[in-house]
């Protein structure tokens, strides 16, 4: 009695194990795993990260799978990094020793992203790193790593490259002062304009800095007044930003303000109405940039979360449809293949296509050559208006 | 650094300084009489401001108009919370207190959070970006506004605590509970008051702040910490302590920012602050209680 029950129990095995084994080699999922923060100080951003991925991955499905893996669906397996650089780190190890991914996606801030980036890169397995942008992620030579959003430097070469736009333009653009908030964030930007500026011949005259929720901005106002700089570089988060901008009003000094990053392009500087009518912005994309992908993704994320996608959700959209579309090319779920794939790939058209550059196309480093937008608020709204190539409308020059 | 730049350090100090005090004294008195430290303050300051926000923007009165409307509900609030929260911490250890004002701090500010999102809300008015030139010094309109309308506040007050049987009671209350209840003082009420009074402050910082700055749940948790520093700086309790507190916290913090970078001018209210406490542990405008 008991040989008669092994023996079924093996076959009843061996016939599980075989349908299980068929089943999941017809539909076995491209298996992507994404780092973000779902929880800690960042999670407010993870959400929209995801919303992003978890788009790209529907729409993916939706049209079918991946052609070129029999129609295999793109199965995301989130991890939550809590914000915290271990977590991140253990996470990727997880998703790639256990889930057995193909590749990653992540992780939102740089403190993160690079430990968990080295993991990948020990497992030999793809890594897109969406939106951190520490310069030296993709200047390690790091076989494994990919980037879809731009060197944080390249926004003083894009900054210089505006102003000279600026100047082709009419501008009379002389001295430059920069007003910026005294934390890491403000420091790290400022340093790069600093550095980047002088040398594209722009003269920095004047340099002021305030604690994030200073009450009172007048002295600095005067001081950046007193420089007499025809353009004020902004680096801060908007409630100072609103701080800073009603004093220099009140001194009676109009010059022309470009402030960086998502803080800009915030709807709480439009409640500021005229007083912010001009005011440059610089961004690593906006919902507005004249591309057919960028079109349809901000419809596609509007219609499906009732809101406006921000640069970081494009990225990660972007990074996502760009492993669906190596795997598609190379037919494959290897990691290392698939990472060949990625390096061969040249995305001008389709929506992995939506970010301001001609084509998502990693170079030999691993860093898609991408640029960074200038936005301006034109109307009481931020729109793009500069490269020329993605510019939904002209520059006004108000003085 | 010119000397108009200096001269615009002192004067936006000074301005700072008026608004700081007006903040400080209510944390003063409070503590004064009851001997609470209250780490809600600033989130009483915080409402304050969206109240003055929403007073603008849904019935369209003017900031400084809503100080008469949002005054007397922030008294009410104040009253309030002593009898859900002070009374009962009045019984209870010192570090049990702190808890229970800190737990308060933060339930208000998540409260914010979920009913007003994390989003700065701003009053957007013609003058909030007009300037006025004092000479070489421009003040912003709503600057000067803000400081003299604390000015005449903390003058009323002070006469209304030197003055009057009220403040007479109150300060009788202060320097010792039981003897002003053998007195046949009312201790109870005097406390509902002097609550009622410390928030109520608020009431008129509040709509003068948010015209100036901006409104977002966290705001207040920027001026609780000046408030502290002042309030131990001149003498915890004591209502000139505040003013005096207020005075070198704002020209410091100004003057600082006008010579070095902004972390370093943040730092000097701290360092004054522990110069002080290593000097005159009682602050600067208490009776020393040493021999």
């Amino acid at each position: 009695m008991a040989r008669l029950n092994k023996q079924l129990l093996l076959r009843l095995a061996g016939v599980v194990a075989a349908v299980c084994y068929m089943s999941a080699h017809a539909t076995e999922p491209l298996k992507i795993g994404v780092l973000a923060p779902i929880t800690g100080a960042t999670a407010a951003d993870g959400a929209r990260l995801l919303k992003a991925h978890q788009l790209a991955a529907r729409e993916i499905n939706a049209a079918g799978g991946i052609a070129g893996l029999d129609g295999a669906k793109v199965e995301l397996l989130i991890a939550d990094t809590q914000s915290k650089p271990e977590v991140g780190r253990h996470a990727a190890e997880r998703l790639i020793a256990r889930d057995e991914v193909s590749a990653l996606l992540g992780a939102w801030a740089s403190a993160v992203t690079m430990p968990s980036m080295q993991v990948a890169e020990r497992y030999r397995t793809p890594f897109i790193v969406t939106s951190a942008v520490t310069d030296s992620i993709t200047e390690r030579n790091l076989q494994f790593v990919f980037r879809v959003s731009p060197k944080g430097s390249w926004a003083a070469r894009d900054v210089g490259g505006f102003i000279n736009y600026l100047r082709s333009k009419g501008a009379a653009i002389d001295k430059v002062a920069l007003a910026y908030e005294d934390g890491p964030f403000g420091q790290a930007v400022s340093k790069g304009y600093k550095k980047g500026l002088p040398a594209q011949g722009i003269r920095i005259v004047g340099e002021e800095t305030f604690r994030t929720g200073s009450p009172d901005m007048s002295t600095q106002a005067a001081k950046l007044k007193a420089t007499g700089a025809d353009l004020v570089l902004i680096v801060c988060y908007v409630d100072d930003e609103v701080v800073l901008l009603r004093a220099l009003a009140a001194q009676r000094y109009k010059p022309m303000v470009l402030g960086y990053g998502g803080g800009h392009v915030h709807p709480t500087l439009l409640q500021l109405g005229p007083m912010v009518e001009g005011a440059f912005g610089i961004v690593e994309w906006m919902p507005d940039l004249k591309k057919a992908a960028t079109e349809q993704f901000a419809k596609a994320y509007k219609a499906a979360y009732g809101e406006m996608p921000l640069s970081n959700a494009a990225q990660a959209y972007a990074a996502t449809w760009a492993v669906a579309l190596a795997a598609d090319a190379a037919r494959t779920r290897d990691p290392i293949k698939l990472r060949d794939s990625l390096r061969a790939l040249r995305l001008d058209n389709g929506p992995a296509s939506l970010l301001p550059n001609d084509a998502l196309d990693f170079d030999a480093a691993g860093q898609n050559n991408v640029g960074n937008v200038i936005s301006q608020v034109i109307g009481g709204r931020f729109v793009t208006i500069w490269p020329e190539a993605v510019a939904s409308q002209p520059l006004r020059l108000t003085r | 650094m010119s000397f108009e730049i200096f001269l615009q350090a002192i004067v936006g100090g000074l301005a700072n300084a008026a608004l700081y005090a007006l903040i400080a004294v209510g944390l003063t008195l409070v503590f004064g009489v009851m001997r609470i430290i209250n780490f809600a303050h600033g989130e009483f300051l915080m409402i304050a401001m969206y109240a003055g926000y929403f007073a603008w923007s849904l019935l369209g009165i003017d900031p400084i108009v809503a100080i008469a409307l949002v005054t007397p509900v922030l008294m009410v609030l104040g009253a309030l919370l002593y009898s859900s929260v002070m009374r009962f911490a009045l019984r209870v250890p010192e570090i049990n207190q702190m808890a229970a004002t800190l737990g308060l701090s933060l339930l208000l500010q998540h409260l914010a959070l979920v009913a007003f999102t994390g989003d700065n809300m701003l009053v957007t008015q013609a003058r909030a970006i007009a300037g006025v030139e004092l000479g070489p010094v421009v003040v912003q309109v709503n600057q000067l506004i803000a400081c003299g309308i604390s000015i005449v506040l903390l003058g009323a007050l002070y006469v209304v605590l030197q003055r009057t049987d009220f403040g007479l009671i109150m300060r009788a209350v202060a320097q010792s509970r039981d003897g002003a209840a053998l007195s046949g003082i009312d201790v109870t009420g005097v406390y509902k008051w002097a609550v009622a009074v410390g928030i109520g402050t608020l009431g008129v910082a509040g709509p003068l702040l948010v015209s100036l700055l901006y409104v977002n749940p966290h705001v207040g948790a920027l001026f609780t910490l000046k408030a502290f520093v002042i309030v131990i700086l001149g003498g915890l309790g004591s209502f000139t302590g505040a003013l005096v507190g207020a005075l070198v916290v704002g020209l410091a913090e100004s003057i600082a920012g006008a010579w070095f970078s902004a972390s370093i001018a943040a730092a000097v209210p701290f360092v004054i602050l522990i110069l002080i406490l290593l000097t005159r542990p009682e602050g600067l405008m208490n009776r020393s209680v040493r021999a």
